[in-house]
């Protein structure tokens, strides 16, 4: 039997991953149990204090067992942590020991979306890929720079270390948690009692460029903001380079160091945008999208588009445009 | 400005009361970002004074429904454990819903949170989706009730019902873009992950049989059915086989399981199919045969018809090795 501690935050956290996964994790015991097995999990809920105030007092949250309660565990769970990430990791820091202890004791770990900024604060993801929402990569950089973030994918393990994309993408990590505990079996059966997609492995989909401005490099904001007024255009590297004066070398490392693309990335994801844009809404077609955001090339905005969004760019259309199917 | 009424039942699974509380909450935040006034008033609605515990650890904070007034929208949560008790323990929810309703107010039930609904009375013949692994217990309570297994979003007359588990957030996306637009829509489809093109339950759905009935000689037909699907049955064998006319089976047979003869034996054979898809490495025409279809044609209109997929699709979706095989 596994022991796995739900860890029960203060502040803002998320109910929902914690809530969800007492959930799903029972209901894999009552599979086991269905099945004729021994449970797999004991679960429960471990936090800092009884009666735990969350959301400003909207849940009062009374963990099974305090830090101090729990000698040792097999899996932590770190949910979501919303609002300031400084405000909640000095809330909480008393967890910060007792994780690397149990980690180095031989537990696993999993956080959940923006619980990576949590996780990350113990520093035991250095050197380590990382998952976490993509509203939050570019802060999750700034904060962590020695942690490898991957802001594409929805599941990342490493070491007993295990991190999901945004949201309800934790529902996906946890199925693919239920299948290294149990089985196959057990994990096809929560995917379909939960209603989870199984074969759902990329944060692409969901991710909205929104450029990387929080630097201090002014000189690249003003090459970034020429870029999004004029990506219909052609726009080539040198000619930016003379534009804000600056040799073609020193423009390339520094827009990097800002912005974590290159220049030529940063082109792409704000013409790509764009693109996804008029996909959602308009009834243009590929072409007419295509050469509305400056590409003449079917397949090389075909590769571009899937680079940037895992997706076609009929099969973007036909996930969020309503009236896709009907056209 | 728009007052949502978020019920705190008795037995609710909190997910679903705090998952539905968080996404409109972030509709204000979005709306507030973009420069636009906010669109939802979320509150938490219990029945009296003081609203229940959860399990022993969440306490939530709730308004009486006395005090609530006039609301724009109800959400009924999803229920946990056994229904009827749930009914007995709401009651006094189901006049006010009634009455709220009457006024002008719209109510939308998430998963199981269904049960409540229809027992106001007001689903009445019309369209009512829920879990589908509640779905027969659903039909034997609410036999007035049109349910549609297959659907995970239902909308008539003001009245909306999802499917299983987190499919509700589908049906708050549907919400969502009714009450604020396609594009506020597709920013919480990203925000929370959740694939808004998502629009049947049939890919997640088990086939277990129906056999909380009490018909005796029509159990012994499905149990022949299920020990031999793979070879050809005929209803007029299994009348003769139950000294029953064929019409009186028939009527019987669609009486305690819902389903034609017929529609029983295919749901049988395409429920190996998927199980095969799932665990075995055998090709589509092997395991068409395995399940006792010769007409390739057949088989894949037959899969489509209770799986919402096609058999490559099925298997891509949930075979781990699928993607290995194809290439």
């Amino acid at each position: 039997m596994k022991h796995v501690s739900i860890l029960v935050p203060r502040g803002h956290t998320s109910l929902s991953n914690i809530e969800g996964t007492h959930q799903v994790l029972s209901e894999v015991n009552n599979f086991q149990e269905y099945r004729g097995e021994d449970p797999v999990f004991n679960i429960q809920l471990v936090g800092l204090e009884k009666d735990t105030s969350q959301r400003n007092g909207t849940y009062t949250v009374n963990p099974d067992l305090l830090i101090s309660e729990v000698p040792k565990t097999d899996l932590i769970i770190i949910p979501a942590l919303h609002g300031d990430q400084k405000i909640g990791l000095e809330q909480n820091k008393e967890l910060i020991p007792w994780i690397i202890e149990q980690y180095r004791g031989g537990a696993e770990i999993a956080a959940f979306c923006i619980g990576s900024f949590f996780l990350a604060a113990t520093g035991l993801m250095r050197g380590k890929r990382c998952a976490t929402h993509w509203r939050f990569a570019n802060e999750f950089r700034q904060m962590f720079p020695d942690v490898d973030l991957v802001d594409n994918k929805i599941i990342t393990e490493e070491d007993g270390i295990y991190t999901s994309g945004g949201a309800y993408s934790y529902l996906n990590l946890l199925v693919y948690m239920v299948e290294k505990y149990t089985d196959r079996d057990t994990a096809i059966f929560i995917s379909k009692a939960f209603m989870i997609d199984i074969d759902r492995h990329s944060q692409s989909p969901f991710i909205i460029f929104q450029g990387q401005k929080t630097h201090e490099d002014e000189a690249v904001k003003s090459a970034q903001e020429f870029i999004e007024k004029n990506f219909q255009e052609k726009i080539t590297v040198d000619q930016l380079a003379s534009a804000f004066a600056m040799g073609r070398r020193s423009l390339e490392r520094r827009f990097k160091k800002a912005t974590s693309n290159t220049v030529s990335e940063y082109i792409q994801r704000v013409k790509i945008e764009a693109a996804k844009k008029s996909f959602e809404t308009s009834r243009k077609n590929i072409n007419e999208v295509m050469y509305d955001v400056g590409y003449a090339d079917v397949k090389a905005f075909r590769t571009i588009f899937r680079k940037v969004t895992g997706l076609s760019p009929m099969e973007y259309r036909n996930k969020y445009n309503k009236e896709a199917v009907a056209v | 400005m728009k007052h949502i009424s978020i019920l705190v039942p008795e037995g609710a699974i909190l997910g679903s009361i705090e998952g539905p509380r968080q996404v409109f909450t972030e509709v204000n935040a979005f709306l507030e970002s973009m420069g636009n006034a906010s669109l939802f008033k979320v509150q938490l609605v219990s029945q009296g004074a003081i609203p229940p515990v959860y399990n022993g650890i969440y306490q939530v904070s709730a308004t009486p429904i006395s005090e609530v007034g006039n609301t724009d929208l109800v959400i009924i949560p999803a229920l946990d454990g056994d229904m009827q008790k749930n009914l007995e323990n709401n009651k006094a929810f189901i006049p006010w819903i009634v009455q709220q309703y009457k006024r002008g107010a719209e109510v939308a039930s998430l998963c199981v949170g269904a049960f409540l609904l229809a027992s106001t009375g007001l689903l009445q013949g019309k369209a009512c989706a829920t879990h589908w692994m509640a779905a027969n217990a659903f039909r034997q309570m609410f036999p007035g009730v049109n349910l549609v297994e297959d659907k995970i979003i239902t909308d008539e007359n003001g009245l909306y019902t999802s499917g299983g588990a987190f499919s509700y957030l589908n049906l708050i996306l549907h919400l969502i873009g009714k009450y604020a637009g396609r594009d506020v829509a597709v920013f919480c489809s990203k925000a929370f992950q959740i694939d808004i093109e998502r629009q049947s339950q049939s890919p997640f759905i088990i086939f277990k049989g129906q056999k909380e009935h009490e018909d005796e000689l029509i159990k012994k037909a499905q149990e022949f059915i299920e020990q031999n699907f793979q070879d050809k049955i005929t209803v007029d064998e299994l009348a003769a086989m139950l000294y029953l006319g064929r019409r009186n089976f028939e009527r019987r047979f669609k009486k305690a399981t819902a389903n034609t003869v017929v529609e029983y034996m295919q749901r049988v054979k395409v429920e190996a199919a998927k199980k095969s898809f799932e665990t075995s490495r055998k090709n589509i025409n092997e395991v068409m045969y395995d399940v006792g279809y010769a007409d390739v044609k057949a088989f894949r209109t037959i899969f489509r018809k209770f799986t919402g997929l096609t058999p490559i699709e099925y298997r891509n979706k949930y075979n781990r090795e699928a993607i290995v095989l194809e290439a």
